[in-house]
């Protein structure tokens, strides 16, 4: 090692020494179980353990892909997780955006804290304020805004049509909090001279937003979206199952990946069975943010993840 | 959930060295564990036992340690005791099972006989109850050994309790007797129409018929599940009839229950959205909004009734008792991973003979818990205490021989005479003793299960119209693939009658 690099990287070394923490932390939680995916293509066996217990070649995937279910809930899931990506980024930077115009300190904090909330409420008492709104016979809805309108009460809860908009407004609402913080806290540290000289050269506010604000944002809106394809194959569990109440008429839009496999094995207590399923999962977000990763290169080097 | 079950199968990785082979049946054989006493060991092995229900953990640890004293001395051992809550009792006993965890008995709360020994969870108990259970081995009858036997091999001891079930309806006594309808004629749930509709007369708010969380309760008519998934026999099993594995969702008495139930949601005698309703049957019936649900039936059943809803309640019997498998479906497992299986089999046979140990198990502790009524031979709660505040819960059909404990007042002295009454009464299934094993078929089931949701709550509570769900509902159940199920169900039936 050249003095030169060794220099540099004792300039380094207190951090380097910070990462330390959470390098020993991902080793041990993500990495060390990794080994244990290997139950996915076992049969398992308690007395026998992981290693020992009998293999089952891709058995325990078979379920996955068995039925035409199969085509509903991966189409559920990577429509559904599509769409809360794009509306989701476009509306928290929107946000973002706003709340860096409010110029009033006392209130600038109000609002991203009210914003933030949600983010912090429990799915379960989400589901419960949803019952409060769309319950057939109490409902908000039904109760005061289709009684002022003289419409027929709706069962919300018997008629999927409704339910892609629901989810998405509920999903929308739950998460905008984190992302915009997120987001505004980039926009935050872009230099202001940018915009003194927008400015002078006569920039709108639209012009400022269109030429600085949204360029400066670019990279990290491609690291955020980059790790949300790449749980693209996840679905909310809660939000899928909670939310709708596990309500059968509703099934078909409401079925995700999780749901499915939830449903399905609850009763079963199928370790192997389980496992293949999250394997599976992983496997194609970790595919996808491959690729992801790739057409983010061919587009803008400097933007992509690795 | 996958990711729970997924973080349990990591789990098991981190603890991998942990998990050694040396938990088998061999210690079985070892003589100091053979006769407690006369080796004189001189540290007590530690029987350590987990039970579901809430206490709390000061309380949980002063009743092993009451147990300790009890039995202690007697078999060379002293007593630990856990106790999980409902939810996460699945949950945390697995866990348990798989990082080798301390543990030697455990009721089968959430577990199911037949899959947990073809995994491996628990251990064959043959050789140990020739040896340790003797007592238990003698007085339980052999039909229900059949019922915790797998491939020919007993695995679990079958708990002392009711051990059939009837199915009836309970309902509100100051409503029914205000409706003056004579129940006499009731054979069927289409026979409770009349009953309904004077309800919804007299109390207009009131539903006449409400769901439990969203569930049903139980269709009143007889059947033989043959352990779940699908296929079952019909009510000719208990009259002899062949042993013809149908889907009963296909049959004629289901479709005839849920074309009543979707008429009685189209007149408004049942709850509205049923099927998301997130409040229980009884808080529906103490609030007067709810009159009754369809409920299973066994001696002292009014009395469990009118304690959850707080409300005088008469409870109606329309399909007398019958008896199945899974009516002897609560047992007890000795873990895999038990130290000394022997000691464990010592201290369950006490359990299931020793009624102050059993007692003290079951009750708690006298004056703490309970207050024993000398004078009419049952306990009660002492003073400012109640099911609401009590330290150690009581939830005695779990445990294994409720039977010879004391009854508590407010299920009469006589509940036990009642329930072996009951149990004699019922009608056998000609499958009793049966053991389904779904090993072969669990893909076909996944799917299954995921059809089952979509319309099986929605058509109980008479939300969809039969006439058209119903023919979607068998044909995505075809698709999912039921008869592979039925098939493989009647292969193994037929096999057993054989035997």
């Amino acid at each position: 090692m050249s003095s030169r690099a060794f220099k540099r990287a004792k300039s380094f070394l207190p951090l380097y020494l910070m990462l330390v923490p959470g390098i020993i932390y991902l080793a041990i939680n993500n990495y060390l179980p990794m080994g244990g995916a290997i139950v996915a293509f076992k049969s398992y066996n308690f007395q026998k353990g992981i290693w020992g217990s009998d293999f089952a070649g891709l058995k325990n995937f078979e379920f996955l892909f068995k039925t035409k279910e199969a085509w509903i809930i991966t189409r559920n899931t990577i429509l559904y997780n599509s769409l809360f990506i794009v509306v989701g980024t476009i509306l928290a930077i929107a946000v973002a955006i706003l709340l860096n115009e409010i110029r009033w300190v006392a209130g600038k904090r109000f609002y991203q804290t009210v914003i933030l909330v949600p983010f912090l409420i429990s799915i379960v008492v989400v589901s419960y304020l949803v019952y409060a709104f769309l319950s057939t016979e109490y409902g908000f809805l039904n109760t005061s805004l289709l009684k002022a309108l003289n419409q027929k009460r709706i069962s919300w809860y018997s008629q999927p049509k409704w339910w892609p908009w629901i989810l998405l407004i509920v999903n929308v609402w739950k998460n905008l909090g984190y992302n915009c913080i997120i987001y505004y806290a980039t926009i935050v540290g872009i230099d202001r001279s940018y915009y003194e000289a927008a400015v002078i050269d006569g920039a709108s506010r639209w012009g400022q937003t269109r030429w600085i604000t949204l360029p400066s944002l670019r990279s990290t809106i491609t690291i955020l979206t980059l790790m949300a394809v790449g749980r693209i194959f996840y679905s909310d569990f809660g939000l899928f199952f909670q939310v709708p109440l596990n309500s059968g008429p509703l099934i078909d839009v409401t079925n995700t990946i999780d749901t499915y496999v939830y449903r399905g094995l609850i009763e079963l207590n199928n370790i192997g069975m389980s496992s293949a399923a999250g394997l599976y999962q992983s496997f194609v977000g970790f595919a996808l943010v491959l690729a992801t990763n790739f057409i983010a290169k061919k587009m803008d080097k400097d933007s992509a993840l690795f | 959930m996958v990711k729970k079950l997924l973080a349990l199968a990591l789990l098991i990785v981190l603890a991998g060295c942990a998990s050694p082979a040396s938990n088998g049946a061999e210690p079985v054989n070892s003589p100091s564990s053979q006769s407690g006493n006369a080796a004189a060991p001189a540290e007590k092995y530690t029987v350590s036992i987990v039970f579901p229900g809430d206490a709390t953990t000061d309380a949980t640890n002063r009743v092993a340690e009451k147990a300790t004293a009890l039995i202690g001395e007697k078999l060379g051992v002293s007593i630990s005791l856990i106790r999980i809550g409902y939810g996460s009792f699945q949950q945390e006993v697995n866990l348990m099972l798989s990082s080798g965890e301390k543990l030697d008995l455990m009721p089968n709360f959430t577990f199911n006989v037949s899959s947990a020994a073809n995994s491996g969870q628990i251990l064959p108990l043959a050789d140990l109850l020739a040896v340790n259970g003797k007592e238990m081995l003698e007085q339980i009858p052999e039909g229900d050994w059949e019922c915790a036997t797998v491939n020919g091999v007993i695995y679990a001891v079958p708990n002392n309790k009711e051990k059939a079930m009837g199915f009836g309806i309970a309902m509100v006594k100051s409503v029914l007797d205000s409706t003056g309808v004579d129940l006499s004629k009731v054979k069927s749930e289409s026979d409770l129409t009349e009953l309904f509709r004077k309800v919804k007369e007299l109390y207009p708010d009131m539903y006449p018929l409400v769901s439990d969380n969203g569930e049903m309760g139980y269709l009143l008519y007889a059947r033989d599940e043959l352990g779940g998934d699908y296929g079952m026999l019909l009510d000719q099993a208990f009259s002899g009839g062949e042993a013809k594995v149908v889907n009963w969702l296909e049959s004629e008495p289901y479709r005839k229950l849920i074309e009543q139930r979707y008429e009685w949601a189209q007149e408004g005698i049942i709850l509205p959205d049923a099927s998301t309703n997130t409040e229980n049957a009884y808080s529906l019936m103490a609030a007067g909004r709810g009159f009754s649900y369809f409920t299973n039936t066994k001696p002292g059943i009014e009395g469990e009734w009118e304690r959850k809803s707080g409300v005088p309640m008469t409870v109606y019997e329309v399909v007398p008792p019958f008896s199945t498998t899974s009516g002897v479906a609560n047992q007890w497992f000795i873990a895999h991973n038990s130290i000394q299986p022997a000691k464990a089999m010592q201290v369950l046979n006490e359990m299931y003979i020793n009624s102050e140990l059993e007692d003290t198990f079951v009750n708690g502790l006298e004056g703490e818990h309970f207050i024993y009524d000398k004078a009419n031979g049952v306990i009660d709660y002492p003073e400012g205490v109640d099911a609401s505040n009590t330290t150690y819960s009581s939830v005695a059909w779990a445990w294994l021989n409720e039977l010879i404990t004391t009854p508590w007042a407010s299920d009469g002295k006589d509940i036990w005479t009642e329930t072996v009454a009951f149990n004699k009464s019922a009608r056998n299934s000609l499958a009793k003793g049966f053991m389904w094993d779904n090993f072969n078929v669990l893909n076909e089931i996944a799917a299954c299960n995921n059809v089952k949701a979509k319309y099986q709550m929605a058509l109980e509570c008479g939300m969809l119209d039969p006439d058209e769900a119903l023919p979607k509902y068998l044909q995505e159940l075809k698709d999912a693939g039921v008869d592979a199920i039925i098939a493989e169900k009647q292969k193994q039936l037929d096999a057993w009658l054989a035997e």
